[in-house]
Parts: structure tokens; C-alpha cells; sequence
């Protein structure tokens, strides 16, 4: 059962301070895990962002689309399990529900690359698919950057490589990081700053 | 020599600010805001490092088609549990080891030995079958003197 946690929230038009849930995502949860039929909304709300991390994790849409399957299958049949343990220190915006979701993602992702190990690595195309406009030149500089930046972040160790996905595309916060990749909030906010000084000397590199 | 408070080093520092950094940068692209925050006292490198990443690493979205085909199988799972956690009735043997199927609610059970049957609706003809095995366990004359003397303590205290 969920424990419960609240934040006050600034509502002139209701007469003043409130008692809001602390987690952004506890009505969607309690409403799926009342009737499963009712996880959908959670999983039209994150869906893009797992799928989005198994990508830059496996770097094959294939192997994506069946590392978000396997995510949102386990979820859903373990969202009766799931406990909220949002505190008043993970703030307003906090979900612990997509830190579990994450954390899912991570061990299916996980355990994708582990199989991919043993197979060639897929060629970096993620810089191609975006998206055209009439600005031809402007697109191939675009089309740099994101590769060199996508280059960069491949070349660094796997927690660290996580840690700025994490942040950086999926921008959530250090807190929830943590949580995700099971480490203190000072242990992330190091990694992202040893990721940053290697992407700023990969970058400087590969601009000269 | 860095100053540093006690029980931070100088790495902790510089984590730190570079974190506030970048939480006010990330904070300024979710608002749409074209120009990130006012220089502080992060890393000049770092600070443009983590101007680049926040503006060249794009989030990939699925297809519309494999969105969508998940949506569906999710769904028919969401069915599957919704029934699988529903109530079904049970299956009750009496004393005698007469089966009867009791409607959920039914508290005249207690006279008998009630057994749930997980899953009845969709495996009617394994539930049956378990059931019509545990009646001919019942009928049976037990094998020891241990088990005759049990059953006919449980058919006293039923009776």
C-alpha cells in the first residue's frame, strides 16, 4: 500500500494552500493498480521516454521496441507491488513511479546489451533519421553535432553513459537518478561531472 | 590548496555547482527559453559541454505502429489479470464427497470444505478435473489406520 506523502501547493483560485500527493503519478498508479485496464495513461506518459533510453542504450530500434515491451510487461504485472516512497526531499515534480519504471528498464536494457555483446555493433544511424527541413546546410551541421555528441557519450563507461542519458535526455533530476541506478545523489552528480570532462576533450577533439 | 567544507573534497565542490548549472540550464530549455542561465561559477568548458548535450541529444520516439501494437497487447494483458483476480466461485466437497459449485458470497460453505479453483473460468476442464480427483480421493477408504482414524475425526466435528 502506498504510503502517504504530501506537498503544499499554492492554489489562490481554491481558497489558498493545499495538500497535494507528493507524487506527480500517484493518481494514474492508484488507478491502475485498482484496474489494470487504467495503465495505459502511464503508459502513453513514459513510453517515448523508455523507449528513447533503450535506444541510446542499444542503438537498434528493434532491440528498443523489445526492451520498452519487456519494461511496460513487467511493469504492469508487478504494479500491484509498487510502493511509493516519495519524501519531501525528491520535490514537487518527483515520481517514484517512473525512478521504478526506470529501474526495469534498466535490468531489461541491461540485459539486451549483454546479448548484443556478442554481436557486431549496429552502425550509427541515429543522426540520419532526423528530421529534414529547408535548410540543407544547416541540417548537415546538425546532423554533426548530434553524431559527435552521440560519439562522445558512447565512449564513456557505462554508469557514466547512463547517468547523462539520464539527465540530459530524460532530464530528470540527480535525486531520481540515484534512485534509478542505485547510487547516492553526490555519487551521480560525480559521475556527470567526469562524463562532462571527458565529452568537453572528446568534443574539443573532434572539432580541431 | 582548494577550500572545501569538512567532509566534501574538492570533486564534491565542483560536482555540486556544476549540478546546479546544469539544473538551471535543463530548467530554461523545458521552458523554452533560448538562452541558458547567466554565467556562474561553473567551468567555462563544462558550462558549453553541457549547452551542447542539452541541444544535440534529441529523445527518439517510437513509431507510431509499434506505440500502438503495445498499447494493444498491454491491454489484453490488462484483461487477462482483471479476470484472473476476479471473484469465481467455488468449489465446495462435502462431507459425503459431493462437489457443489458455490456462488461468491455464499456463506453456507462452511459446512463443507471450501477449495478455491484459481483460474476456473478459463480452465474449466483442469479445475473439473482436479475436483472430480479430490471427490475420489474423499470417496476412497484410506489407506492407513492413521488416515481412517483423521477423516473420521473430520466427519464428527463437520456433522
Amino acid at each position: 500500500m502506498a504510503r502517504p506523502a504530501f506537498r503544499r501547493v499554492d492554489r489562490p483560485e481554491e481558497g489558498g494552500l493545499r495538500l497535494a500527493p507528493l507524487d506527480r503519478d500517484r493518481d494514474l498508479v492508484e488507478a491502475a493498480q485498482a484496474d489494470p485496464a487504467r495503465f495505459d495513461a502511464l503508459y502513453r506518459k513514459y513510453v517515448a521516454q523508455v523507449y528513447s533510453y533503450a535506444y541510446y542504450e542499444l542503438r537498434d530500434h528493434h532491440e528498443a521496441e523489445d526492451a520498452t515491451e519487456r519494461t511496460f510487461m513487467a511493469a504492469l504485472a508487478g504494479l500491484r507491488r509498487f510502493e511509493e516512497r516519495a519524501t519531501p526531499a525528491d520535490g514537487g515534480g518527483a515520481s517514484t513511479f517512473r525512478v521504478w519504471l526506470f529501474q526495469i528498464a534498466r535490468n531489461a536494457v541491461a540485459e539486451r546489451r549483454r546479448r548484443l555483446r556478442r554481436r557486431p555493433e549496429a552502425p550509427l544511424d541515429a543522426a540520419e533519421a532526423l528530421p529534414a527541413t529547408t535548410d540543407v546546410e544547416g541540417d548537415a551541421a546538425r546532423r554533426d553535432d548530434v553524431a559527435a555528441a552521440m560519439r562522445a557519450i558512447d565512449r564513456l563507461p557505462d554508469d557514466r553513459r547512463r547517468a547523462v542519458i539520464l539527465r540530459f535526455v530524460e532530464e530528470m533530476s540527480t535525486p531520481e537518478i540515484a534512485g534509478i541506478l542505485g547510487r547516492s545523489d553526490g555519487a551521480v552528480r560525480v559521475l556527470i561531472h567526469r562524463a562532462l570532462r571527458s565529452v568537453a576533450r572528446d568534443l574539443g577533439d573532434t572539432r580541431r | 590548496m582548494t577550500w572545501a567544507p569538512a567532509g566534501r573534497d574538492s570533486h564534491d565542490i565542483d560536482a555540486l555547482v556544476t549540478d546546479r548549472y546544469l539544473e538551471t540550464l535543463l530548467a530554461a530549455h523545458a521552458r523554452g527559453a533560448d538562452a541558458g542561465p547567466a554565467p556562474a561559477e561553473a567551468d567555462p568548458i563544462l558550462r558549453q559541454t553541457m549547452t551542447r548535450l542539452a541541444r544535440d541529444l534529441p529523445r527518439f520516439h517510437p513509431s507510431f505502429r509499434f506505440e500502438e501494437a503495445l498499447a494493444d497487447r498491454l491491454a489484453a494483458a490488462a484483461v487477462r489479470m482483471r479476470a484472473s483476480t476476479a471473484e469465481l466461485p467455488t468449489l465446495t466437497i462435502l462431507p459425503d464427497g459431493a462437489i457443489r459449485i458455490v456462488p461468491p458470497g455464499d456463506l453456507r460453505v462452511a459446512m463443507g470444505r471450501p477449495l478455491w479453483i484459481g483460474g476456473a473460468l478459463t480452465s474449466a476442464a483442469l479445475s473439473l478435473a482436479g475436483a472430480a480427483f479430490l471427490a475420489w480421493r474423499f470417496r476412497r477408504p484410506p489407506a492407513s489406520p492413521m488416515a481412517r482414524a483423521v477423516r473420521a475425526v473430520a466427519r464428527a466435528r463437520l456433522s
